[in-house]
C-alpha cells in the first residue's frame, strides 16, 4: 500500500510534464526566449537551426498555447516577426524545469 | 537540434553573437578618439555626458542598418541602469578617498590640477570595469585584454607630467579611441564577410 503511493509520488511530476514544451524544438525556443527580452524571427532561426517552416510550426503551436507572443511590425519598411516569453510562458517554462528535475531526481541508479 | 539546455551557455551564446559584429567597440573607439580631439566639447567635463549620450543612439543606427538584417535583431536583458550608475559612483567615490589620503600625505589636496591630471585612472578603472563586466557574460579574451590596457593605460598616463594638465586625459581617450576603433573595425569586417546582407523577402518569418 505505501508502496504504491510511493510510486504515484515519483510519477506525479511524469503526468504534469507540459507536452507542449516537452518537444526538443520548442524546449529550444522557450530556452532561448528564456535569456532575452525579445528576439526576432531570423535570430532564433540562426541560433537554433531551424528551417523557416519548422520555426514558424513550433511557434504557431507556442502562440496557441499562451507562451509566446509574436508581433509583426515594420521596420523601416522592412517586416520584422518579434517574439518573446509571455509571463505564462515564462512560469510554464519553469515549471517545466522543476518537473523534470523531480523526474530526473526519482530516477534509481 | 543537437544543443543541450544550458541556460548559461545559451545566455553567453546569444549574447556572443549580439556583440560578434564589433560595432560596440567600433563607435565606443570613434567617441573616444572624438573626446581625444576635444570635437565634442571643449571643457573636459562637458565630454562625458556628450559622449554617453551620442554612444547608445550611434550604436543602434548602426546595428539596425547592419547587423540586424544580417543575423537578426535580439534585445538582452540588459543590467540595470540604476545598478550601473551605482557602480560607477562607487568606484569613483572610492578612487576619490583614496586619491585624498595620497594627497593630504604626499602633496596638497586643495590642488585642483592634481585631481585633473589622476582623471586618467578614474576612467581607465571605470572602462576596466565594464570590460570585465562584459567578459562575465561572456568569457571572451579580448575584453580582458581591454581591461588591462585600460588600467595601464589610465595609471601609466596619470603618473606622466604634461605642460597642460588635461593632456593625460586626452592623451587616455586617444590610446583607448587608437585601440578599440580598429578593433572594432577589423571585426565588424569580418563580420560583413561572414553574412552577407540576405534577400529582402528571406529576412524575417
Amino acid at each position: 500500500m505505501d508502496n504504491d503511493r510511493l510510486d504515484r509520488q515519483n510519477l506525479q511530476p511524469l503526468a504534469e510534464i507540459d507536452r507542449v514544451i516537452h518537444e526538443p524544438a520548442r524546449l529550444l525556443i522557450l530556452a532561448y526566449l528564456s535569456i532575452v527580452e525579445s528576439a526576432d524571427f531570423l535570430f532564433l532561426m540562426n541560433q537554433i537551426n531551424l528551417t523557416r517552416g519548422n520555426l514558424s510550426s513550433h511557434l504557431s503551436k507556442l502562440e496557441t498555447a499562451g507562451y509566446v507572443e509574436i508581433k509583426k511590425e515594420f521596420v523601416d519598411k522592412i517586416p520584422r516577426t518579434l517574439l518573446a516569453l509571455t509571463e505564462k510562458g515564462r512560469s510554464a517554462f519553469h515549471q517545466y524545469r522543476r518537473n523534470m528535475k523531480q523526474v530526473f531526481d526519482s530516477l534509481s541508479d | 537540434m543537437e544543443q543541450q539546455v544550458d541556460l548559461k551557455k545559451i545566455e553567453q551564446k546569444a549574447f556572443s553573437q549580439s556583440q560578434q559584429d564589433g560595432l560596440m567597440e567600433f563607435v565606443m573607439g570613434i567617441c573616444l578618439l572624438a573626446m581625444s580631439t576635444r570635437l565634442l566639447s571643449r571643457v573636459l567635463i562637458g565630454m562625458f555626458p556628450i559622449a554617453i549620450i551620442l554612444f547608445g543612439p550611434a550604436l543602434n543606427a548602426m546595428r539596425k542598418r547592419f547587423t540586424y538584417p544580417r543575423t537578426g535583431y535580439v534585445k538582452l536583458i540588459e543590467d540595470k541602469t540604476k545598478d550601473a550608475i551605482a557602480g560607477i559612483a562607487l568606484v569613483t567615490l572610492i578612487i576619490i578617498a583614496v586619491l585624498a589620503v595620497a594627497f593630504i600625505f604626499f602633496a596638497d589636496v586643495r590642488d585642483f590640477g592634481l585631481w585633473i591630471k589622476w582623471v586618467p585612472l578614474w576612467a581607465g578603472v571605470v572602462l576596466a570595469i565594464m570590460f570585465v563586466s562584459l567578459a562575465a557574460k561572456s568569457p571572451t579574451t579580448r575584453y580582458y585584454i581591454f581591461a588591462l590596457y585600460s588600467l595601464v593605460a589610465g595609471f601609466v598616463l596619470s603618473l606622466l607630467q604634461f605642460a597642460e594638465v588635461e593632456t593625460g586625459t586626452l592623451l587616455y581617450f586617444l590610446a583607448m579611441g587608437a585601440l578599440l576603433a580598429p578593433f572594432g573595425l577589423v571585426l565588424f569586417m569580418q563580420f560583413l564577410r561572414k553574412y552577407p546582407k540576405p534577400a529582402e523577402e528571406l529576412t524575417n518569418g
